[in-house]
This record gives C-alpha cells, structure tokens and sequence, in this order.
C-alpha cells in the first residue's frame, strides 16, 4: 500500500530512510515488558544477533513499554517482546524471545537461503 | 468495464491485507504458542493496556525482579555468553549506565574486571564451577576508566533442567571502605614501624595495669627472648618493690588521663641492673577517655653511671680546688645553666649564685660588679665569649674587688666542649687566685731595677774609691787600702743582699763592719741603740763610715792597744722632723792627735756619709779618743713603714 507525503518530516523521514537503505544501515526497535524472562532473552538474541550479522551498521531502541507506554501508541504492538525494523523498508515486525534466529536472519533479508514462507509479517 | 477492474485491484488489496493480518495474528498466535510472549497490548482510549501471559511463576519472578530493582547493592545477571540479561538500577548508578543499552551487550562494555592477584580469578571460576557460588573483592574498571574497589557475590543461575544458564552477581561498591581501610592499615604499619624502630623500651598496657605489647627493641633492652610469655603480665610486678608505687601511681594517673614521667631502677630478665627514664601516657579515644596505656622506657643506665663519675670527679675537683685556692664556673650549654662550687667565695672574695640559668643569669653581672674598672670592658667581653661557647678557649686576668675589701689578681681559664657537629655543649672555667705570685713578679722586677740600680751605684762607689785611694795612700798600701774598703763595701752589701734590698738592721750593719773585732764585742766594743732599718743606699754609706772608723781605731785608735773601748751607740729622736743620732766614741786608747792632712777615710766619713744620709757629721779628734757623729733624717733613712718600737726593743 503506497502512502502519500503529507508533510516535510516524513518526506525528511524517507529521505533518511533511503539513504540508509542505501548505505544497508538497519534501524531496530525492540518493545518489551520490564525484567521478564523473554523480554530479557529478546533483548540479549537480538542483540547477539545484530552484532553477529550488522557489526557497525545498526541501531537498537529497547523500548520498555511497562515504564513507557506511549512509546508503543501508533506502533500496533499487539504482544511483548516485538521487534520492529524500521529500516531499511519494508518495515518488518517480528514476535516472541528472537530465538528463532534463522528467521530473524530471513526477515532481516540477513539469510542467503530464503526460507519458502517466512515467519514475518510486513507493514 | 472500468469499475469492475477497479472493483477487482480494490478486492485483490483487501485480500492482501487481510493476509498480512493473519500472517501477523498467525505469527503472535505462535509466538504465544511457543512461550516466547510475556504479554498481549492492547490499544484503548487511555494508551496501550497490557495483559501479561505467564501464571504464578511469572508473578513471583516479577516480584523478585522488583525486589532486586530496589536493593542498594547492584545486581547484574549475565547468559553463558557473558551478556547482560539484567542489570538493576543500582547497577546503573554504580557503572553509570542505562538499562536499555547494557541489555544484551557483552558485560565488558558495563565494566572490566582487574583481579588483585591472578590466583584470584583462578579461585572464582573453581568456586562457580565446583560450588556454583563465589565470594570476593575485586576491582571494577568502569567505562569511563574509574576504578571500583567492590565485594560481589556470584552466584550460577540454573535453568529448569538444572543447566548452567548463566551468573547473578549482587556487587558492593566498597571503594570508600576499602581506600579507608588501606589508609589505616597503611597508618597502623607506619606507627608500628615507628614504634620498632625506636631505641626505647616501649610498650601498651592496657587500663589493668597488663601488658599487652612491646616493641623488638624492648625486649632486647629487657632481656626478653619471647614477648608472648609476658603478654598479661603485670607490669608493676616487674618492678622493685621499693619502687613499685612509682609505677603504680603512674599508671594510676594515665588512667585519669595524665603524663607522669619517673625515673627507676630494675632488673632485667635475665637479672641485669639497669635504669630507667619512663614516660607513662595516656591513649585516649574520641571522647577523652582512656583505652590504653602507653609506656615508653628509656635505658639510662650509662648516664646514671656516667653522673655518678661526674659526682665523684667533681667532689675530686672541689678538694683539690680548695687546697690550691683555685675555684671553677661550669656551664652546660645544653642545659643552659652555670654552675660554681662554695669555695668560689673563698677564691673570689664574694658571695656568688651556686647554681641558675643562663638566660637572665644575675652571676656574670655580680662578677663584673666585683671586677676593677680598669678591666671590667676585658673582662666583659671575655664572659659573652665563655658563656656563648664561640672559641674554644682562653685565658684573662683581672683584679677583683671582694666584698672583704681586698683587691685580689684572678686569673680564668676556660675551655669549651663541642659535639661532632660544631655545636658547644660545656664549657669549664677555672679562676686561680694569683694575688701572691703577681705580687711576687712585682717584688722582683722593682728588685731586678733595684739591682741594677744599685750595681751601678756600688761600681760608681768602688771608682770612687779606687780613685781616692790611689790620691792618698802610698802605692805600697794601695792594695791593701783598697782591698780593706771593697771587703767594708762587701759586707754591707751581703746584709741588702741578705735582706733582699728591703734595708738593712742598724745592729746587723755596725757588727758586719767590724768583723775583725767581734771577740771584742761586749768586753770593749759597745753597741748601744734600738731597732732602725736603714734604707740600701744608707746602709751603703754609714757602713763604708763605720768602716774607716773601725779600720781607724785598729791601727791607731782605741783599738789598737789592749784596754782601749768603743762605744758606738744611735737613737731616734722624735721630732716635727724624726732624726737618727748615731755616735761613735773610743775611750783609753793612745793619746790622739788630729791629722796633719785629710785622707779619703776623713772624705769617707765626713762628705760621703753626709751625702748619702743627708745629714750632718762631725769628727772630734780628742786627745781622749775620736768622737764621730752622724744626724740624719729618719725619713731619708729608715725604711718605709718603719715602725718606732717600744723601748724595750732596743739593744
């Protein structure tokens, strides 16, 4: 679904967008609830994860939204830990502890070998 | 045509993203499935509400993990590959972190950890593999370089199935501690370093009176092989029972939170006598009272020795000081004290301060009170060297006034003690009294002068005479003229001789000029007059009168037949003007006849005598006998200081 530019930050946004496409920079969010056992093992998988496979080209928000719940307003957060890649497009989100990191690599566009349906849902 | 393809790219749209929603509600439907998912959000009209997934075990975590949110310890928990899965808020403050960006990292980008000793990390990793727990200090680096002195306890985090999944540490920041707990031990080495190297015995008793420490060297100046045998011991009862209350009553005042210092006698382990110089101390806490006691005892046992030797060489010093009339001013520039023995009054003619302090002492001023004038500025700055020790030595004499009103000739000596280093620790003065000697050396320089003097004189006379009787005598008898003058000459000058030319007695003079008629004494020579001494150059010149007289009377006078006599007899007369009437009278001898010419005996007689005297003779050539007499006055020829004797003084 292709959305219209309605004002100069989202044009800003999509020209950042771009370019760190460009450049194969990733922009990560990761939603989570306080000290529990999954949102502590998200944390730690995807950060092994990104530092395995986007060593110097990543960023990586831990959002905690039992302390902040108005970061998660608008996001659609549906369930605790959720990944969102912000960049580059498609934005992409992916649930649950990030154990399963074959399909983080596929939906990460990380994996050489594309699995036939990946497990990730696209915005 | 064109709104049923419209119709179909809008349907064909909604199709996708009704896939997408159930892609995405598939994808959480798993993940819940799987037990990936804490918790479902749900949008509402006051923000995103949230529904946590897990039953009464994910409660119970979530309460421990809000527990360990608030211990002040920090809490850190780590996976297997060392990264952090928790990290509570005291953690963030302790390393100066955020939660969100230490999740997941490797721990070493919260901080890195610097073991005191390599063992140490041998013992943790051996402790959490066999025992699944360590405790201990270590030190923390944090990112920003700072060090952190901390105690942490490690524990294994077990997963359900009992495998290793991971280390909980609870970490202290124990830095301000452990820097103060450095700086005492630093502090208590130091003091027990000072402690030991201090030659003294000293030691910690504590409030009972028991010792409870001793320095290495105090148990060497004790005697003691093995302090640990004495430790409880009381420290009176190694003392001397006669001197035990000095002990006690020391120790008794420490406790009241005084410093006593005595000084004592004992033996020591192995029973050698010793002294001791003991300072007893209070060790005070915070609030003034005491804790212990602290006692530090000094071997003084060579100085005990040293001043009893001092004592007996002083009392030495003092006797043979008295005898020699010889007193002495010690001064201990240490001390800053002047000392004198009594017999300084004696020597010095005044009464002097035995003993007191240099500054403000009133002994130099008092000395030079005593001091003539005339050498009060020697004297002056003599004293400002001996007292201050700046030379050496030195030498002064001087007359004192003493208060008996006799000027006495003193003579100081005095020599200065110095240590290695240049600094003046005594200095010793001796003051001789030298009144006799000086006198003496006077006495006979005016005797060398008087000599002298007198030598020229009697060769003068001799010239003289030799001159005269040549002129009138034959050459025949010039010899033995002469010669018989010279020996008249002679015998007066044996009697100054003999009288150290301090005058000559009349009797003495009258009898040595006739020598050659001392059988006659008393049978036919008279001597009658009292007790005159006549000055040198009188005694010179009535005894070369006398001479002739005599030598006159033998050849042709009273004497020179068997009965004749003569009478020589003196008095003074007192006067306005004191005179000394001196008469020679010969009676029975051959009858007399004046000279036909005057010879040098009439010169010898009349002018010369006259001259010496300054008086007046006269000769009487009776047919009786010959009549001389001699007046004088008595100040031009008696002594000085003659005293007029009472009659029963005269011959």
């Amino acid at each position: 679904m292709k959305k219209s530019v309605n004002s100069t930050d989202e044009f800003e946004a999509i020209a950042a967008a771009t370019t760190a496409h460009a450049n194969g920079h990733y922009i990560l969010r990761l939603y989570i609830i306080g000290t529990t056992s999954q949102s502590t093992r998200a944390v730690a998988n995807i950060r092994k994860i990104c530092e395995e496979h986007l060593e110097g080209r990543y960023e990586l928000d831990v959002v905690d939204i039992s302390q902040q719940p108005a970061l998660a307003k608008g996001e659609q957060i549906v369930a605790a830990p959720t990944l969102i890649k912000v960049l580059p497009l498609p934005v992409r989100r992916f649930i649950g502890d990030m154990s399963q990191t074959e399909r983080i690599l596929i939906g990460l566009d990380l994996s050489k070998v594309r699995s036939a349906s990946p497990t990730v849902t696209k915005t | 045509m064109h709104q049923g393809s419209r119709t179909e790219t809008s349907l064909l749209a909604e199709i996708a993203e009704l896939r997408t929603r159930l892609e995405a509600s598939e994808e959480v439907l798993r993940a819940i499935r799987a037990g990936e998912v804490d918790a479902l959000v749900i949008e509402s009209a006051a923000g995103p509400r949230i529904y946590t997934l897990q039953g009464v075990d994910a409660a119970s975590n979530r309460f421990r993990g809000e527990i360990l949110a608030q211990v002040s310890d920090a809490v850190i928990a780590i996976d297997d590959d060392h990264r952090v899965t928790y990290m509570n808020a005291a953690a963030e403050r302790q390393y100066d972190v955020g939660v969100t960006g230490a999740l997941g990292k490797l721990l070493s980008n919260v901080y890195r950890i610097k073991w005191v000793s390599p063992e140490d990390e041998v013992t943790a990793a051996a402790a959490l593999r066999e025992r699944g727990e360590w405790r201990g200090e270590n030190v923390h680096v944090r990112h920003d370089g700072r060090e952190l002195r901390v105690e942490s306890s490690v524990t294994v985090l077990r997963a359900v199935v009992g495998q290793a999944a991971g280390v909980l540490a609870v970490i202290r920041d124990i830095t301000d501690r452990a820097t103060a707990h450095d700086k005492l031990r630093e502090s208590e080495a130091l003091y027990r370093s000072v402690l030991e190297a201090s030659p003294d015995c000293l030691k910690i008793i504590d409030n009972d009176g028991k010792l409870e420490y001793m320095n290495a060297k105090g148990c060497e100046l004790l005697e003691v092989d093995d302090f640990s045998v004495l430790v409880g011991t009381d420290w009176g009862a190694l003392w001397p029972a006669d001197n035990k209350s000095a002990v006690i009553g020391a120790l008794t005042a420490a406790r009241d939170g005084h410093s006593v210092r005595f000084e004592s006698f004992a033996t020591t382990a192995k029973g050698t006598f010793k002294w001791w110089d003991v300072l007893v101390s209070p060790i005070l806490d915070d609030r003034g009272e005491t804790l212990r006691i602290f006692a530090a005892s000094r071997d003084i046992t060579e100085r005990k020795r040293a001043d009893a030797r001092l004592r007996e060489s002083r009392a030495r010093l003092a006797h043979a000081a008295d005898a020699a009339e010889l007193t002495y001013v010690a001064v201990d520039l240490e001390e800053a004290s002047l000392q004198t023995p009594d017999n300084f009054d004696t020597v010095m003619g005044y009464t002097a301060y035995r003993e007191e302090a240099i500054e403000g002492a009133r002994g130099p001023q008092l000395l030079l009170d005593h001091v003539d004038i005339r050498d009060r500025l020697r004297v002056a700055a003599a004293l400002q060297k001996f007292l201050s020790g700046c030379e050496p030595s030195g030498k002064i004499d001087y007359r004192v006034h003493g208060d008996d009103h006799i000027e006495r000739c003193i003579e100081t000596v005095w020599s200065v003690d110095y240590e290695a280093n240049g600094k003046p620790l005594r200095a010793f003065a001796t003051n001789l009294d030298i009144s006799e000697r000086r006198r003496a050396e006077e006495k006979t320089h005016l005797l060398m002068g008087e000599v002298n003097h007198r030598a020229k004189n009697l060769l003068a006379v001799v010239q003289a005479v030799a001159q005269q009787t040549a002129k009138h005598d034959e050459p025949t008898t010039f010899v033995a003229r002469l010669s018989e003058r010279i020996s008249g000459l002679a015998a007066s000058h044996d009697l100054l001789v003999k009288n150290q030319w301090q005058g000559v007695e009349m009797t003495d003079l009258v009898k040595s000029q006739l020598a050659h008629f001392q059988d006659l004494v008393g049978t036919r020579v008279h001597l009658d007059g009292q007790s005159a001494r006549l000055t040198p150059s009188a005694a010179q010149g009535i005894g070369m009168a006398l001479h002739e007289l005599a030598t006159n009377a033998g050849k042709y006078g009273a004497l020179s037949n068997g009965v004749g006599q003569v009478r020589i007899s003196w008095h003074i007369a007192m006067a306005v003007r004191p005179m000394l009437f001196i008469s020679w009278l010969e009676t029975a001898g051959p009858s007399v006849a004046p000279p036909k010419c005057r010879g040098f005996g009439q010169m010898v007689i009349g002018r010369m005598v006259e001259a010496a005297v300054d008086g007046t003779a006269a000769i009487d050539y009776q047919e009786s006998g010959v009549s001389w007499t001699l007046s004088a006055p008595v100040a031009d020829t008696l002594e000085k200081g003659w005293v007029f004797p009472s009659k029963s003084d005269a011959i």
